[in-house]
């Protein structure tokens, strides 16, 4: 009897010991339909440089394997001191899309497993916000996604000390789905994604004028200009950035042409007037 | 430098052409009036400023130098994220970091709890 209850007691215990792993894994499994995969390979595999994480340094190691192709000569050392928060032992999301732009790089959000896939597809790793768990361990991750198999349902990854791992989609997904949705893709200022939103870029744009990168925001506004020429407010953007470079006439004529795009707006006329009355 | 010329060119080329344009004769060349964008098209955006006022607070550089963090990359930071983004700080919303950090949830905490009462018993 008594051994029967030593038995059950480490069953019982053993149970206790891997639910919580199981259940930090357990997430429901996710469809796909042809839609997601309309114009894109079944199978994806970017060429991304890959950089094994120090403890704590996942946000940085990441970011870096990210930004390597585009600027080569950046190190983990730079990238750490402008993401990672000591207190914390990690960095915040916030931090990494601001590191990104003092990189002089613009980040864009991925926001649907149809987005993930598009990046992917159209060559850009994407850094995501996940969960992974082991034992009673639980730990929220930065992860470079670097591919996807589209029949044996995986996404492929650079994650801690594992070059382009295999993982459950649903798993990551799942995750990821669980921590708000948080990814990105980086690109150059002179390259916008197909699928970037404006918000994104004019978050961009601004950061650029508050840091003073001047060429990176001329760069962006000239690409948003093309894609939404509709939009005024990368006229205005751009007017800013003639006024800096001592460019009044040209700072007049963006602020004339998005006031063509958007003649109800009063603060517009206003800073024609202004400006216009200065450099008569 | 005519707008259609922007598409034209790389962009590197564009700058260099549009820094090159000759200066331009002002009838008050002392006058300066600067345009500022996100005025213009934000107007309703009041996070930066809090945020930028409590950085003023000594209670609030407290709280950062033990964070391990100075106010200059504090600065520099903030002044590249997104209103939205301030937001999200302002709020506590997202405000997760990801690392090594280990989180042992509550549920975690009781297993292990009641592991312990069991082999003690």
């Amino acid at each position: 009897m008594k051994g029967f209850c030593f038995e059950r007691r480490a069953v019982l215990i053993l149970w206790l010991v891997f639910s919580p792993a199981c259940a930090s894994l357990n997430y429901p499994k996710i469809s796909t339909t042809d839609e997601d995969f309309r114009g894109k390979p079944d199978h994806v595999q970017n060429v991304v440089p890959f950089v094994e994480q120090a403890p704590n340094l996942c946000g940085p190691t990441a970011l870096l394997m990210v930004s390597q192709p585009l600027r080569p000569e950046l190190t983990l050392d730079q990238i750490r001191d402008l993401t990672f928060t000591p207190a914390a032992a990690g960095s915040y999301p916030q931090d990494m899309l601001s590191a990104t732009r003092r990189l002089h790089l613009a980040p864009y959000s991925v926001k649907s497993v149809t987005e993930i896939l598009s990046a992917l597809a159209y060559g850009s790793p994407v850094v995501i916000f996940h969960r992974t768990g082991f034992l009673w361990k639980d730990l929220w991750h930065y992860s470079v996604l670097t591919g996807y198999d589209r029949l044996k349902e995986e996404l492929i990854m650079h994650i801690g000390p594992y070059e382009n791992r295999h993982v459950d989609w649903s798993q990551v997904v799942g995750s990821w789905t669980e921590g708000g949705k948080w990814a990105f893709i980086v690109e150059p200022p002179r390259k916008l994604p197909e699928f970037a939103r404006f918000e994104d870029a004019l978050a961009n744009d601004f950061a650029f004028l508050r840091l003073g990168y001047i060429q990176e925001a001329y760069a962006l506004s000239s690409e948003m200009i093309a894609r939404w020429p509709n939009r005024y407010e990368p006229d205005v953007v751009m007017a800013q950035i003639f006024s800096e470079i001592n460019q009044p006439r040209e700072a007049l004529r963006s602020l004339k042409r998005a006031h063509q795009k958007q003649p109800e707006n009063v603060a517009l006329k206003n800073e024609i007037l202004k400006y216009s009355r200065a450099y008569q | 430098m005519a707008a259609g010329m922007v598409g034209v060119l790389s962009w590197n080329n564009a700058f260099a052409a549009l820094t090159s344009v000759d200066p331009i004769v002002y009838a008050n060349p002392q006058k300066t009036v600067s345009i500022d964008a996100e005025a213009i098209l934000n107007d309703q955006s009041t996070v930066r400023g809090e945020i930028t006022q409590a950085l003023q607070d000594r209670k609030v550089l407290s709280e950062l130098a033990k964070m391990g963090i100075q106010k200059g990359e504090v600065e520099l930071r903030l002044a590249a994220m997104s209103d939205q983004e301030l937001q999200q700080i302002k709020d506590h919303v997202q405000r997760t970091a990801g690392g090594d950090v280990v989180v042992i949830g509550l549920t975690t905490a009781l297993l292990i709890l009641i592991i312990v009462i069991l082999l003690v018993r």
